[in-house]
């Protein structure tokens, strides 16, 4: 008798801390964002959309849902080993073979060939190309984070990578 | 960079202290005989192999690293903490837990966070407690009789007054336990060497001392039978001079800025009162120092602080 | 000569080795290829020539933070726009060297001399002497300290410098006095200079220059450490001298002050000592700016530069095979094989020693397991740099260059963090305006529908 009032208890306790638990997950999601900016401290913004997300938050977001932690080429080994760190998750510890490595240059707009189409403006997700209609454009070398979102974007093919200064 | 400073290296300075402990062993082994040379003996030389044999192990350069004299030390202390003529077997276990399990399992020399000494001493204490206690005692200085240790004797003198263990039992001299009085005189004589050389810091043997002294002092009453015994006695009797100069003062295992130091002392000191009073083994050096030992990390830890003016 | 009443934190007795102090100084002949570098404590400098022109000494050459001249007659060449090759015509002939100015002209036209003469501090730190003078002019700084001390051992240019020029350096030190308000003029040096006696000497006749004999450990020579001993007072973390009123120059600046003012010569030579414990005959060289390391070692008998420090046994920073003297190049320092390195007992001298009080112990702890977080808390960016810690390390371990490599490391991990969040932000904001650019779209379309036109809405 005494072990089943214990069990029913016990049982009891349990099933209270557990409902305590999930009812403080989903009515602060709060925690939630935290995750997600934690996340987005450790990710490397070049905001290269490789991972198959628009952009590095989206990407965070998405990895406090569940998505695996390998598919940021910039961020390379170490990024993955302090996500894992931070989530708990060590299902990878290297980036995702199918990813192309990334190269870490700066987009170069050839001056002589580009046609002022102002395609490659909306492309760009940090802003650092800068340009109008029927003008010649240009890279912010400051700006540039090397995301090569750029490249396909031109129709005339005038945008090479070249390598960041020392 | 290339030394430019004529300050001494690490392996001078332990071969500085193993020297520094010579007029410990020479006074000892007046006191107790050969023995105690034979105890040196076996140790330095388990020592030094079982230091070779450890950094093969660990696939690390023997030849360097063993010249370094840390291994000498480590033996030497031991050596002098025990009885005179310990069994070689006994001798080895100490040794080996000291440098094995003392040291290398932590990563060799300078990583360790307890003194690898005490920690092959006390390993042996706790598991042999009888052989341990196998002091000669003293009756007219030539047949030695073995027994109880003078300082257990006071321990557990059953409500007699100080001055009447003093008279009724052997082994007690002017001050202190006898012969001891001799030898934490000579080990003192080589600790104020070692000050005087700047190799050990001078804040841990007086913090210890001073604070084994104050408490002594604070709890002595006269010679009742409730009494803890008095300064002098604590200060003659037992491994104290040998801990305040020579164990407490290890770089590795304490603190390393002056008033973490003062503090270590103090800490130490403090121990060895309330263990020698209060515990079940008649000195607590090891333990005491194994402690503090333990406390050291923190006491670093609250002195992670900068001089700089505000 | 006074004995200093204040003193400073930390710091340890050393050997000097400065045998060679009573030496002479010497003149280095002429190389066959002088390298200058076209930057600057880190910033670029632009180039004032065209290629292959033939210059002659004295001709500025190229311009940015400091002024650069050719130290003799030859033609030059661009490399890579990093660096400028002087190769000399073995004439030596110079420029005509501005007029001396007298002792009234206006602060404006000092200082104009003085950067046009492209003098820069040179005890190592290299800022511009004019702007630090015109800032200290700005902060209305009270003392003005002239840094003799040269802690370092084996390096004795200054004393050779002051012993030989005795009078030209203190003449640039009262045109240096001129550019402040009647400050305090305090000539700090080591009791055991032998240029003491000269000084004392040529002091005696002079006013208001008082001779300070530091305390005799290192680093009293450090800019931040000989504050201390000359005013008083312990300067912050992150605080200079002039926050405390103080101007700290170094006795090789006020002698090319000096050359500046009064012979209107540019900086383009500077005495060096090539000397540590891998030469038999160490010495001091007058050499031209540009002068090639190798050539240098090659003349003085000395190693190669794989075991040449740019700089004192201590601080100097490892050569590498093309370098050459820059104004900042106080010394080569040929240094001895390494001395073995054990295992760090703990012993607690580098935190004794740490002459800026930090926990250098805990801070090597952490420094072995790269946690660039925990040495920046254990304030990492307050270390001076001074070596006093591998002077005192019992187990010879190389703690200066260890925390050296962890600053570049920090700075690095520190721009990585400043540029992505400039990208983070750069990109939420475009996000921001694309949605709201398309909710207007939307808004607009809406309302065509609702004006009846609903064939526009597509």
């Amino acid at each position: 008798m005494t072990i089943v009032i214990a069990a029913v208890l016990a049982g009891a306790f349990a099933a209270l801390a557990g409902a305590l638990l999930g009812f403080a997950k989903h009515t602060w999601p709060t925690a939630d964002g935290a995750l997600v900016a934690a996340i987005d401290a450790l990710l490397p913004q070049i905001q290269c959309a490789q991972c198959g997300y628009p952009g590095c938050r989206p990407y965070a977001i998405a990895i406090s849902q569940g998505a695996p932690i390998n598919r940021c080429p910039p961020g390379g080994e170490a990024l993955v080993r302090s996500l894992s760190t931070l989530l708990g998750r060590s299902e990878h510890t290297a980036i995702d073979s199918r990813l192309p490595p990334f190269q870490n240059l700066l987009a170069f707009i050839d001056e002589s060939r580009c046609i002022g189409c102002a395609l490659c403006l909306p492309a760009c997700p940090v802003d650092a190309i800068v340009g109008a209609h029927q003008q010649v454009h240009t890279v912010i070398a400051r700006e540039c984070t090397g995301c090569e979102l750029c490249l396909p974007a031109c129709p005339v093919d005038c945008i090479r990578l070249v390598r960041a200064r020392p | 960079m290339a030394r430019t400073v004529s300050s001494r290296s690490t392996p001078e300075i332990m071969r500085i202290v193993a020297i520094a402990l010579c007029p410990g062993i020479v006074t000892s082994a007046w006191v107790f005989g050969e023995g105690v040379l034979l105890n040196v003996a076996v140790a330095a030389c388990l020592g030094i192999g079982c230091e070779a044999a450890l950094l093969r192990l660990r696939d690390q350069p023997v030849a360097p690293t063993l010249i370094d004299g840390s291994a000498l030390v480590t033996s030497l202390l031991i050596a002098l903490a025990l009885p005179p003529s310990t069994h070689p077997l006994l001798i080895a276990f100490a040794v080996g837990g000291a440098l094995g399990l003392g040291k290398h399992v932590y990563g060799g020399l300078g990583a360790n966070p307890f003194n690898p000494a005490m920690v092959g001493y006390a390993l042996l204490l706790v598991s042999f407690p009888a052989q341990l206690a196998a002091w000669p005692q003293f009756e007219g200085g030539v047949d030695q009789v073995t027994g109880a240790t003078a300082l257990e004797t006071f321990k557990h003198r059953g409500g007699a007054t100080v001055s009447d263990i003093w008279t009724a039992a052997n082994g007690f001299g002017r001050y202190g336990v006898d012969g001891f009085e001799s030898i934490n005189a000579a080990i003192l004589v080589g600790g104020i060497g070692l000050v005087a050389m700047r190799i050990i810091d001078w804040r841990i043997p007086a913090g210890v001392l001073g604070t084994v002294t104050l408490l002594a002092a604070v709890t002595y009453d006269g010679g009742s039978s409730a009494s803890l015994g008095s300064p002098a006695f604590h200060l003659t009797s037992g491994a104290i001079m040998l801990c305040a100069f020579f164990i407490a003062t290890d770089p590795v295992t304490c603190p390393t800025d002056a008033r973490g130091r003062w503090l270590f002392g103090a800490l130490v000191g403090a121990l060895i009162f309330t263990l020698r009073s209060y515990a079940n083994y008649p000195d607590g050096v090891a333990f005491a120092v194994l402690i503090a030992n333990a406390a050291t990390p923190l006491i670093n830890r609250l002195e992670y602080r900068r001089v700089v003016a505000q | 000569m006074n004995r200093a009443i204040n003193d400073f934190v930390g710091g340890l007795c050393i050997e000097e080795h400065k045998d060679h102090r009573h030496l002479p100084s010497e003149h280095a002949p002429l190389p066959q290829l002088l390298t200058l570098c076209l930057s600057h404590r880190g910033s670029a400098l632009q180039s004032l020539v065209s290629p292959s022109t033939a210059v002659l000494g004295g001709t500025p050459i190229a311009d940015g933070d400091v002024m650069l001249h050719a130290p003799t007659s030859g033609t030059v060449e661009i490399i890579d726009g990093r660096w400028i090759h002087l190769r000399p015509d073995g004439e030596d002939r110079h420029a005509e060297p501005f007029p001396a100015l007298d002792a009234h002209v206006s602060a404006d036209l000092l200082l104009n001399r003085i950067h046009s003469c492209g003098v820069v501090g040179l005890g190592g730190g290299g800022y511009s002497c004019a702007d630090k003078m015109q800032q200290a002019r700005a902060a209305n700084a009270r003392t003005l300290i002239v840094n003799a001390v040269e802690c370092e051992p084996w390096v004795t240019a200054d004393e050779v410098l002051l012993r030989e020029h005795t009078d030209d350096v203190l003449r640039g030190v009262d045109s240096l006095a001129r550019l402040l308000d009647d400050p305090k003029i305090v000539l700090a040096i080591d009791p055991r200079n032998s240029a003491v006696d000269r000084l004392a000497h040529a002091t005696t006749s002079r006013h208001g220059i008082e001779l300070l004999a530091v305390p005799a450990r290192y680093p009293a020579g450090s800019e931040r450490q000989l504050t201390q001993i000359v005013t008083g007072t312990r300067l912050p973390a992150g605080a200079r001298p002039l926050d405390v009123g103080a101007v700290v120059i170094n006795v090789a600046t006020a002698y090319a002050v000096h050359r500046a003012i009064q012979q209107g010569e540019p900086l383009t030579r500077r005495l060096i000592s090539v000397t540590g414990p891998g030469i038999t005959h160490p010495r001091n060289v007058w050499v031209p700016i540009g002068y090639p390391v190798d050539h240098l070692l090659a003349h003085c008998n000395g190693g190669t530069n794989a075991t040449v420090r740019m700089g004192g046994p201590v601080t100097g920073a490892s050569a590498t095979s093309d370098a050459a003297v820059d104004k900042t190049t106080y010394a080569l320092s040929i240094v001895g094989p390494p001395a073995r390195i054990d295992p760090c007992i703990h012993c607690g001298q580098c935190d004794a020693v740490c002459p800026e009080g930090l926990s250098v112990d805990a801070l090597h702890f952490h420094a072995d397991r790269r946690d660039l977080a925990a040495v920046d808390r254990l304030h990492l960016f307050d270390c001076i740099e001074c070596g006093a810690c591998d002077l005192a390390c019992p187990s010879a371990i190389p703690l200066l260059a260890q925390f050296r490599r962890l600053r570049i490391a920090l700075a690095e991990r520190a721009d990585a963090e400043v540029r992505a969040e400039h990208a983070r932000t750069r990109f939420e904001r475009q996000q921001r305006r694309q949605s709201r650019d398309r909710a207007e779209e939307e808004q607009r379309r809406i309302k065509r529908i609702e004006a009846g036109r609903p064939w526009l809405a597509q």
